[in-house]
């Protein structure tokens, strides 16, 4: 995505996020189809004789309506990825941001056997951007951290008002080898968000923002 | 006829699982694809059904490596979206089928049949 001109990389991420997203939908649904075809087929078993345990019935309703409440969930953050372009500029709460952040990129951390939490900010911090690329920022900053974590290996997403400035840290990386030190969010997108990016000793990443009305 | 289940999504393979013994066949499952290969090799299997997209080792090293291995091993490939390409690979790299999600149990058993 590098060398790509600015509006494809944006495109490019629509593209990943949207990939990643409907992948993991579709799981849901390939989930949803197994259990309704296993509640047929316990039906049909007992019309054939065999004794209905109810049990294991209400168990796979619970276990349907628990991957539509799920699917919905993960409807539910693309939505908002298609909304975060509705306004160029707004104040983003960044708490909201980051647990939809977190919701887009489940797939993609589960992917290469990471987990990734978040920590809520301790207090309400507030930024004056543009939703979607703020998105975009944090992407490629979570692309950083997982190029020196390894699988099986966990991120921890903080966020603080440190210094006048919002700071958001991804912790769990090891420290990057000299491939890994490169991969860091692209220069322009940095300028766009008025932000800095920074690799620390222990591995994390760093990315510090302007806060609203700084 | 033996059947090994493999998807990082336990809850799919341990419910198809459960959905085959209802037709009385007989399967194992497992969550990745490193665990699916210790398996493959460790016993016969008729058929292997296997998820493209895992964490670490995916569903198209593992199926070449069960190839290579186990060549009499036939192997079915799950994927949620085609691609082309991704059709083309799995094709070339042994596989007997390449099915999307969601999976229809008796046309999987059919086509195991066939």
């Amino acid at each position: 995505m590098a060398d790509a001109p600015e509006c494809s990389q944006e495109l490019a991420f629509f593209g990943q996020v949207t990939a990643s997203v409907t992948h993991e939908l579709k799981n849901y649904l390939a989930l949803i189809n197994e259990y309704n075809g296993l509640l047929c087929d316990l039906v049909m078993a007992h019309e054939m004789g065999r004794e209905l345990d109810l049990g294991r019935l209400k168990s796979l309703c619970g276990d349907i309506k628990r991957q539509v409440v799920a699917g919905g969930a993960v409807l539910d953050h693309l939505n908002g990825l298609a909304h975060s372009v509705d306004q160029q500029v707004r104040t983003v709460d960044l708490g909201r941001c980051l647990g939809l952040f977190v919701g887009l990129s489940r797939r993609s951390d589960a992917r290469q056997g990471v987990e990734l939490e978040l920590m809520p900010p301790p207090e309400a911090i507030s930024l004056r951007t543009q939703l979607f690329t703020l998105l975009r920022g944090l992407w490629q900053c979570l692309e950083a951290a997982l190029a020196a974590c390894p699988a099986g290996g966990r991120l921890t997403l903080e966020a603080a008002i440190e210094g006048g400035q919002a700071r958001l840290s991804l912790r769990g990386a090891t420290p990057a080898g000299p491939g890994q030190a490169a991969c860091a969010p692209a220069a322009a997108l940095l300028s766009a968000l008025g932000a800095s990016f920074s690799r620390q000793e222990d591995g994390s990443v760093r990315l510090c923002l302007p806060l609203d009305g700084a | 006829m033996r059947v090994l289940l493999v998807d990082d999504e336990e809850e799919l393979v341990t419910t198809l699982s459960e959905r085959l013994a209802l037709r009385d066949i007989e399967s194992d499952w497992a969550t990745s694809g490193e665990e699916g290969l210790r398996l493959a090799l460790a016993s016969h299997y008729d058929w292997v059904v296997l998820d493209l997209k895992m964490p670490g080792m995916g569903g198209l090293e593992t199926l070449r490596v069960i190839k290579r291995q186990r060549p009499d091993t036939q192997v079915m490939v799950l994927t949620g979206h085609s691609a082309e390409d991704e059709f083309e690979a799995v094709m070339r790299a042994g596989a007997s089928h390449y099915l999307l999600k969601p999976l229809d149990v008796d046309d999987l058993i059919a086509k195991m049949q066939a």
